[in-house]
C-alpha cells in the first residue's frame, strides 16, 4: 500500500495527462479549503456581535439578533433559531433542511462548514491511508517528470493527516 | 455562494471497464451532449459541475487508478449493457472498491449504461437488478447516448451522499457550533 506506484507503463505523454489532471484537482481542493476558511471567518465575526446582544438579553425581543432591525409587528415576524434559540427576521434565516423549523444565518453557516469539512470521510480515509491516491500518483510520477511541474506543488502535496480539518 | 442552497464540493468517480462510457456519461450529465467517437482516458480525467461536483472518471491502468478510488465520497459503478464481460467484471470492481476506497461501504450506485442499443444487448435487467439488490445498491439503466436516467443516476448518488453528510453532523451536534 505504501510503496510508489509502477507507472513505468506510461508514456510521457500519458504521464504529463495524469500530471496536469491531478493538478487541477489540488487546486480545486485548495480552493474549497479557502471558501471553508472564509466562511469561518464570516462567522467568527458574526459570533462578536451577538456577544454584544448576550449582555443585552432584551434587546433580542425588539431586534434581531443579527441584522440588528427591530421587527415591525407582521410586517417581519420573528423566528427562533432551533441552534441558538435566539430570534432573528425572516431575511436572516433559512429553513432547516430537516426539521420543521428555522436556523439563523449564522448557525445556518456553521452547519454548511461543519458538514462541507466532512470531518467523517476524513477520520475514515485516516484509519486506511497515508495520503490522498492524488498525492501518491503525484510521487510516484515526480521522479518521471523531472521539471515538469512546479516544485511548489510537489512540496505541499497533502497527506491525510493534513487535510482539510479544523486545527 | 451558500446563499440560497447549500454549496458542498462532493467528489464522484466513475469506474467500470474500458469503453463501458464513463467520459461519455459524465460529458452527457455535465454538458448534455454526446460524443460518439471513443477517445479512451489515460488514467483519470475529470469535469466540475455547477463548481459543487467533482465528477472523476477513470480510464486504464489499473494502478494508477485504484490509487484514486480513495480520494471520492460516492462512486458511480458502470458497465455496458451490450457487453456481457462488463458485467461480469463488476464484481471484480466491487472488491477493488472495498480494498481501496475510504472506507469498506461507501455510497455506490449501480448503472447498465448503452441502454439506447436494444438489439445488441447482452445483459438482462433482471440479472442487473438481483446483483444491485445483492449489494443493497440502486439500480439504473441509462443511455449517454439519449440522456435516459443520466441524471436520476447522479442525483441518487449526490442524495446518497449528502443524506451521509447530513447525519454524520446531526450525530455529533454540539449546541455551541460557532
Ligand atoms: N450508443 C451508445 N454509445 C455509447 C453510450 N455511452 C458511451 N457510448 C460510446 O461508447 C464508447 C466508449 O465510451 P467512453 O465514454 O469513452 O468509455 P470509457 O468508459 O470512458 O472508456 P475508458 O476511458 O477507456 O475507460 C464511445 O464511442 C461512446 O460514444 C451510450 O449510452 N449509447
Ligand atoms: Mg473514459
Ligand atoms: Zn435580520
Ligand atoms: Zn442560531
Amino acid at each position: 500500500m505504501g510503496k510508489k506506484l509502477d507507472l513505468s507503463k506510461l508514456t510521457d505523454e500519458e504521464a504529463k495527462h495524469v500530471w496536469e489532471v491531478v493538478q487541477r484537482d489540488f487546486d480545486l481542493r485548495r480552493k474549497e479549503e479557502e471558501r471553508l476558511e472564509g466562511l469561518k471567518g464570516k462567522i467568527k465575526k458574526e459570533s462578536s456581535q451577538r456577544e454584544l446582544l448576550a449582555d443585552s438579553a432584551h434587546l433580542n425581543e425588539t431586534h434581531c439578533a443579527r441584522c440588528l432591525q427591530p421587527y415591525r409587528l407582521l410586517v417581519t415576524p420573528k423566528r427562533q433559531c432551533l441552534d441558538c434559540h435566539l430570534f432573528t427576521c425572516q431575511d436572516c434565516s433559512h429553513a432547516h433542511p430537516e426539521e420543521q423549523g428555522w436556523l439563523c444565518d449564522p448557525c445556518h453557516l456553521a452547519r454548511v462548514v461543519k458538514i462541507g469539512s466532512v470531518e467523517w470521510y476524513h477520520k475514515h480515509l485516516r484509519a486506511r491511508f497515508k495520503r490522498f491516491g492524488s498525492a501518491k500518483v503525484i510521487r510516484s510520477l515526480c521522479g518521471r517528470l523531472q521539471g515538469a511541474g512546479s516544485p511548489d506543488s510537489a512540496r505541499s502535496l497533502p497527506d491525510t493527516h493534513s487535510g482539510p480539518e479544523p486545527s | 455562494m451558500t446563499d440560497g442552497d447549500y454549496d458542498y464540493l462532493i467528489k464522484l468517480l466513475a469506474l467500470g471497464d474500458s469503453g463501458v462510457g464513463k467520459t461519455t456519461f459524465l460529458y452527457r450529465y455535465t454538458d448534455n451532449k454526446f460524443n460518439p467517437k471513443f477517445i479512451t482516458t489515460v488514467g483519470i480525467d475529470f469535469r466540475e459541475k455547477r463548481v459543487n461536483y467533482l465528477l472523476c472518471f477513470l480510464g486504464r491502468f489499473r494502478s494508477l487508478t485504484t490509487a484514486f478510488f480513495r480520494d471520492a465520497m460516492g462512486f458511480l459503478l458502470m458497465f455496458d449493457l451490450t457487453s456481457q464481460q462488463s458485467f461480469l467484471n463488476v464484481r471484480n470492481w466491487m472488491s477493488q472498491l472495498q480494498a481501496n476506497a475510504y472506507c469498506e461501504n461507501p455510497d455506490i450506485v449501480l448503472i447498465g449504461n448503452k441502454a439506447d442499443l436494444p438489439d445488441q444487448r447482452e445483459v438482462n435487467e433482471r440479472q442487473a437488478r438481483d446483483l444491485a439488490d445483492k449489494y443493497g445498491i440502486p439500480y439504473f439503466e441509462t443511455s449517454a447516448a439519449t440522456g435516459q436516467n443520466v441524471e436520476k443516476a447522479v442525483e441518487t448518488l449526490l442524495d446518497l451522499i449528502m443524506k451521509r453528510m447530513e447525519q454524520c453532523v446531526e450525530k455529533t451536534q454540539v449546541p455551541d457550533t460557532v
